[in-house]
């Protein structure tokens, strides 16, 4: 089973298109200059036995991408809906192509959210993805 | 608490092979088939246990290594040879329960689904089945 930290680095090492600045831990405030962004929350997972003995694993990983995009009181709404729409398809193209080289099932949730970084709330996407292996 | 037996780390070997890396379930099913027989004049059929029959089942993963469960059990079927089978439910231990006998191998089902690890399933017959208990010294 892939360990937490290969999965975040796979996550944090996919090519986004439109993705200014990848942090791989969470940032402690952002520059504007910056967005959009794309950092891991803290993962979780579980992990049960497989066959007889100890030899096989079977588990699955979760991680949170935040990808903030802009600040909540800056431009418009429908500014942020073309934006976001656009960050969430090149975001799902790049869960794709990970998805065809990793050594595990792939599977993932992409939504718009309002996110708060360091007291200043973002409009941009969360990820959810999950790596499992049964 | 019933005296129910907990299954961790059962032992089982075909060929001399251990192949419980590869596995997570196995069975026993032992089953004694119906005879008849209609007597010339009878007014019924008399009915009564036929001869045991012993047959086997291990479920677990396909793996491409040699040794393996699907490995061992493709070498037996291509030889059309019967091989010691021995399963441990409770492991090796000493005073452990044995089942086992000589075993031909009649099916193996590898199956193959996308984003999961592929699984196999061996099933066959155990001709001189016995029930005993590990001594020491030996498995």
């Amino acid at each position: 089973m892939r360990t937490f930290a290969e999965f975040a680095a796979d996550l944090t090492g996919m090519t986004v298109t439109g993705i200014k600045r990848v942090y791989v831990t969470p940032p402690e405030s952002l520059n504007s200059a910056d967005l959009p962004a794309l950092f891991p929350m803290l993962p979780e997972g579980e992990q049960a036995p497989l066959t007889f003995g100890t030899s096989e694993y079977s588990g699955s990983r979760m991680l949170e991408l935040w990808v903030p995009v802009k600040a909540a009181a800056q431009g418009t709404l429908a500014e942020a809906y073309v934006a976001l729409t656009t960050l969430m398809d090149n975001l799902d193209d790049a869960l794709r192509t990970l998805d065809a080289t990793v050594p595990y099932r792939l599977t993932w949730n992409v939504r718009a959210s309002l996110l708060t970084v360091a007291g200043t709330d973002y409009r941009g996407a969360v990820v959810t993805a999950t790596a499992e292996e049964d | 608490m019933a005296d129910h037996v907990l299954i961790k780390d059962a032992v089982i070997t075909l060929d001399g092979h251990d192949v419980s890396g590869n596995s997570n379930e196995v069975s026993i099913e032992i089953t004694r088939p119906t005879d008849e027989c209609e007597p010339f004049g009878a007014d019924y059929v008399e009915t009564g246990a036929g001869a045991m029959r012993v047959t086997f089942r291990i479920r677990g993963y396909y793996d491409k290594t040699a040794d393996s469960l699907s490995d061992v059990a493709e070498e037996l079927v291509a030889a059309g040879t019967e091989a010691t089978l021995a399963i441990y439910p409770e492991g090796t231990t000493t005073g452990n329960e044995k089942y086992g006998g000589t075993a031909g191998i009649t099916g193996i089902t590898p199956t193959f689904t996308k984003g999961r690890f592929a699984v196999c399933e061996v099933s066959g017959y155990i001709n001189s089945y016995a029930r005993s208990t590990v001594a020491s010294g030996s498995t």
